[in-house]
């Protein structure tokens, strides 16, 4: 018997997309913001959290869903502060959207209006996992080098804000704001910058904002603001 | 690395496209991967090689097209190759630019035999 073409033209990746799409659409439906954070490990993803937890306080609400090959030490830094649950992803190297949806239903949801997902640090894989979330937010510290967003091209395209974190050690290391800026926006030209120290609190209040901010276009562009 | 979890789902399409159509022996599966889509040709060639005999009993072969990055200026409406991840238009210099095509995992086709009827289709 002879073999023959058979067309398929199909996107491999299109039920996982319309999952997470869906699940987006489910997210903004409740007016939660939901934002996938990630960086190289120790780029201060969970200090940054944080920081953010202890200058919200409790209002707006927020919860984290932190991600880790191996251990719940984040999910502990964080328990204090914020509801938080621990997704041990048992040695892969992102996460991915079913272990994202079990910890979210662990999760206290009460009132809430910002959902952060901390991923694995890495910034290779990541960057092609679609979480459901709003905003993906690659976080970069300043002792890793201003070169980053050429080198990672995908995970700085497919971001839309970078936080530039670890600023106080600015005098120490030789890394140049406004090179990596220039780096960042030869990848993506409209990706906002943030400069921020997690350790000190200093840009911490205007992330904030700008995140406030990104709830309320969401909630405008789906009308449920009154 | 996740190259592995593409190749299964991408055997689980291939496995399902055959059932759904009735395929009977699949010869070669054609796989279409962007050069933005995250994904290394060579993994995926090696992760496949392992898995499709798992998979089939007789060997299937996986032939790989790899899509260029493109993109068109919204500026200038400049069609271009992105060259070394720059997402620059090369006429106006502008950022505003939409990628068109190499961020896919596609599957193309695959060479099978069509199943006669009497073959039947084994579950
Ligand atoms: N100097 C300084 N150190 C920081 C800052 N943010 C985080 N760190 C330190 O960097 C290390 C890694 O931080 P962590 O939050 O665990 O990073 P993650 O792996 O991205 O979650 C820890 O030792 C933090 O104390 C910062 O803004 N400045
Ligand atoms: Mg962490
Ligand atoms: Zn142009």
């Amino acid at each position: 018997m002879s073999a023959e073409t058979i067309p398929i033209q199909k996107d491999i990746q299109s039920q996982r997309r319309a999952e997470a799409e869906a699940w987006r659409r489910s997210l903004t439906a409740r007016g939660i913001l939901c934002v996938n954070m990630i960086s190289s490990p120790g780029a201060g993803k969970t200090s940054l959290l944080q920081a953010m937890a202890r200058h919200w306080s409790g209002r707006p609400k927020m919860a984290v869903l932190v991600g880790d090959i191996a251990t719940d030490r984040d999910a502990q830094r964080l328990a204090p502060l914020v509801p938080v649950r621990q997704l041990t992803t048992g040695g892969a190297c992102h996460l991915e959207l079913p272990l994202v949806r079990n910890g979210w239903d662990q999760l206290d949801q009460d009132g809430l209006e910002f959902l952060f997902i901390e991923n694995i640090g890495n910034l290779v894989c990541p960057a092609s996992h679609d979480l459901g979330e709003h905003l993906r937010v690659v976080v970069l510290s300043v002792t890793e080098g201003d070169d980053k967003p050429g080198k990672y091209p995908k995970a700085f395209r497919t971001s839309q804000a970078c936080v530039i974190n670890k600023i106080d050690l600015l005098p120490y290391v030789p890394f140049s704001l406004s090179a990596v800026t220039e780096d960042a926006h030869l990848v993506r030209s409209d990706l906002p910058v943030m400069a921020v120290s997690a350790l000190n609190g200093d840009g911490i209040a205007a992330w904030c904002g700008f995140l406030v901010a990104q709830r309320q276009q969401l909630l405008r562009d789906a009308n449920l603001d009154r | 690395m996740h190259e592995r979890s593409l190749v299964k789902t991408l055997i689980e399409q291939v496995l399902e496209e055959g059932r759904v159509r009735g395929l009977g022996r699949i010869h070669e599966v054609r796989l279409q991967i962007g050069e933005f889509s995250g994904v290394e040709p060579s993994l995926v060639e090696s992760a496949f090689a392992e898995m499709a005999s798992e998979s089939w009993d007789t060997a299937v072969r996986l032939t790989v097209e790899v899509v260029p990055l493109t993109a068109t200026c919204l500026t200038c409406s400049e069609a271009f190759h992105v060259e070394s991840f720059r997402f620059v238009c090369p006429r106006c210099g502008g950022g505003n630019v939409q990628v068109t095509a190499g961020e896919e995992l596609r599957l193309v086709s695959v060479l099978a035999e069509r199943q006669t009827a009497c073959e039947g289709v084994r579950p």
